[in-house]
């Protein structure tokens, strides 16, 4: 059977469509997608809610500390890690670069456990310098430090778009090495090939990827961990207010580590996600001996999405005008 | 299966994983609340029986006022003409938003004037402010349907009234009102257009909506 790489065409083409919007998508899509975006936003208006909660709690938990001393901190701590959580578990844009990184790059599920607890980590401590200079070392007001994160966060969109620059021009490049070994398609032909012949040849997909892994992931880091956690700003300043400089900062420890806790779950359904895709796809007799095509233009689309996102994100930022209370 | 049924399922395969990039990535990055305020609100009528407008409370949470207030002067008078001043300030940044209220009939939106005189003080740590929203002309409330919502278009600030504080009519004699408050509760489809909205440029002002606490009024 010679389907050749005609075939692939319109399937990436079909990818790339059912990626612009899948909200527009009709017929069977929608019957698949309907149903999983209500309960995403079910559960996003349940954590919108519980997070309002918390968020009291914590002012709360914070002038305990201040009336009671240490033996509030626990409570302080384990609210902050509850908050962190279930803020990461409401939509943010950490989440849409980890999970859709994942989705079309990341195989390994250790990685991909490692990527998510660094930005999370990232994303505290940022919070944590940002604060700490411009009210504590510069002595500037809170407002001043509040429009110094928001400068922060456009760098951190601009930095979202060119990950996804550079993930694009990686899948994109590893595609046309492919066309030029001239091997994968043209022999396939009547011989009856493992589902991965494409990758005897020359280095192998995994050889390829391990120096520019390692970029990716700091990239990735940095592009979000840049951003502070809004959450965590919030809660240094008002720990700066009551002068508790060091419960603040705890606060934002223990936030980041809930954050990681769950942004490593997304990273991981992620990562499942792919393999059960990638396997359920290897089992099509058309997909034979062209896996290596298939990931590589999943990464392309990747980097398409990730690079959409961080320009969306960019522009609506310089668009945005200021809250009319902030 | 025939091979282009067979392609049809490669394309299909591929395109439901595909998929899974753009639910992932539908979450709008700014649409939880960042700061919750507190509401009461009243009706205010005419003698004629029309309401005229909108008196509304705002009580906002400790760290918007801990962050707002921050470099205030400490002593209470010069504190207080800082709040006052900073009471005005919020009250003209919001003034082309309407002040937030949206108040319809038969769902039309009703044009809201300027507000005048404003309340504020620091209530336990928190920032407090009483204003009235007049409508723009006085409104008959005779056989229409009637309501009104103060929400953040961009759900930026979360706003709900205060349990225990239904919103409160003061009717003039001769006039019958109750007022019902319809906690938000955006169908899941709602939502769904929401968060998708949320993907383009200026839709972050039309999220709010979705979440607004209703309050509807029914006069004999």
């Amino acid at each position: 059977m010679r389907v050749g790489r005609a075939a692939v065409a319109p399937a990436l083409a079909a990818l790339l469509l059912a990626s612009a919007d899948a909200a527009a998508a009709e017929g069977w899509t929608d019957a698949v997608l309907r149903p999983a975006a209500d309960a995403w936003a079910w559960l996003a208006a349940a954590i919108a809610g519980l997070q309002a909660d918390l968020h009291r709690q914590l002012a709360e938990a914070l002038r305990a500390l201040k009336a009671q001393g240490e033996a509030a901190a626990w409570g302080l701590i384990g609210l902050s890690f509850l908050y962190g959580v279930f803020h990461a578990a409401g939509p943010g844009h950490g989440n849409m670069v980890i999970s859709t990184y994942m989705l079309t790059h990341e195989s390994r599920l250790r990685r991909g456990l490692a990527i998510s607890a660094l930005a999370a980590l990232a994303q505290g401590l940022t919070a944590i310098v940002l604060v700490e200079v411009t009210v504590a070392l510069l002595g500037l007001t809170l407002r001043q430090a509040n429009e110094a994160a928001i400068h922060v966060e456009h760098v951190s969109y601009a930095l979202v778009a060119l990950v996804g620059l550079m993930l694009l021009v990686g899948g994109g490049r590893r595609l046309l090495a492919r066309r030029g070994d001239g091997h994968g398609q043209a022999h396939t032909d009547g011989s009856e090939h493992g589902a991965d012949c494409g990758h005897a040849h020359g280095p192998t997909a995994r050889e390829l990827q391990a120096p520019l892994a390692y970029r990716q992931t700091a990239a990735i880091v940095l592009s979000i961990g840049v951003r502070p956690c809004s959450g965590a700003v919030l809660v240094l300043l008002f720990a700066h207010v009551l002068e508790l400089h060091w419960a603040g900062i705890a606060a934002v420890a223990a936030m980041s580590a809930g954050t990681a806790l769950t942004v490593s779950c997304l990273a991981a359904l992620s990562v499942f996600a792919r393999a059960l895709a990638l396997k359920l796809t290897a089992a099509l007799p058309e997909a034979r001996g062209r896996m290596g095509l298939v990931v590589d233009g999943l990464a392309c689309l990747g980097g398409i999405a990730v690079l959409a996102l961080g320009l969306g994100l960019f522009y609506d930022a310089l668009a945005a005008r200021p809250h009319p209370l902030f | 299966m025939t091979v282009s049924a067979k392609r049809n399922s490669v394309v299909k395969a591929l395109a439901a994983l595909a998929a899974l990039v753009p639910i992932l990535a539908a979450g709008p990055a700014a649409a939880h609340p960042h700061a919750w305020i507190d509401l009461v609100s009243h009706v205010g009528f005419d003698a004629q029986g029309r309401i005229t407008g909108i008196v509304e409370e705002w009580l906002f949470d400790e760290f918007y006022t801990a962050f707002i207030i921050d470099g205030i002067d400490a002593e209470p008078k010069a504190r207080q003409a800082a709040l006052e001043r900073l009471a005005r300030t919020n009250l003209d940044n919001l003034r082309e938003h309407g002040y937030f209220t949206d108040f319809r009939i038969d769902d039309r939106r009703v044009a809201v004037g300027e507000v005048g005189e404003v309340e504020t003080a620091l209530r336990d740590r928190r920032l407090w402010m009483r204003f009235t929203v007049p409508l723009a002309e006085p409104i008959p409330v005779r056989g229409q349907w009637i309501g009104y919502a103060v929400y953040d278009p961009s759900y930026f600030v979360e706003m709900l009234h205060v349990e225990g504080f239904a919103p409160t009519l003061k009717t003039p004699p001769g006039l019958s009102c109750t007022a019902s408050l319809t906690p938000p509760s955006p169908s899941p489809e709602t939502r769904r257009l929401a968060f998708a909205l949320d993907r383009t440029q200026n839709a972050g002002d039309s999220l709010g909506v979705h979440f607004a606490e209703w309050v509807t009024l029914k006069c004999e």
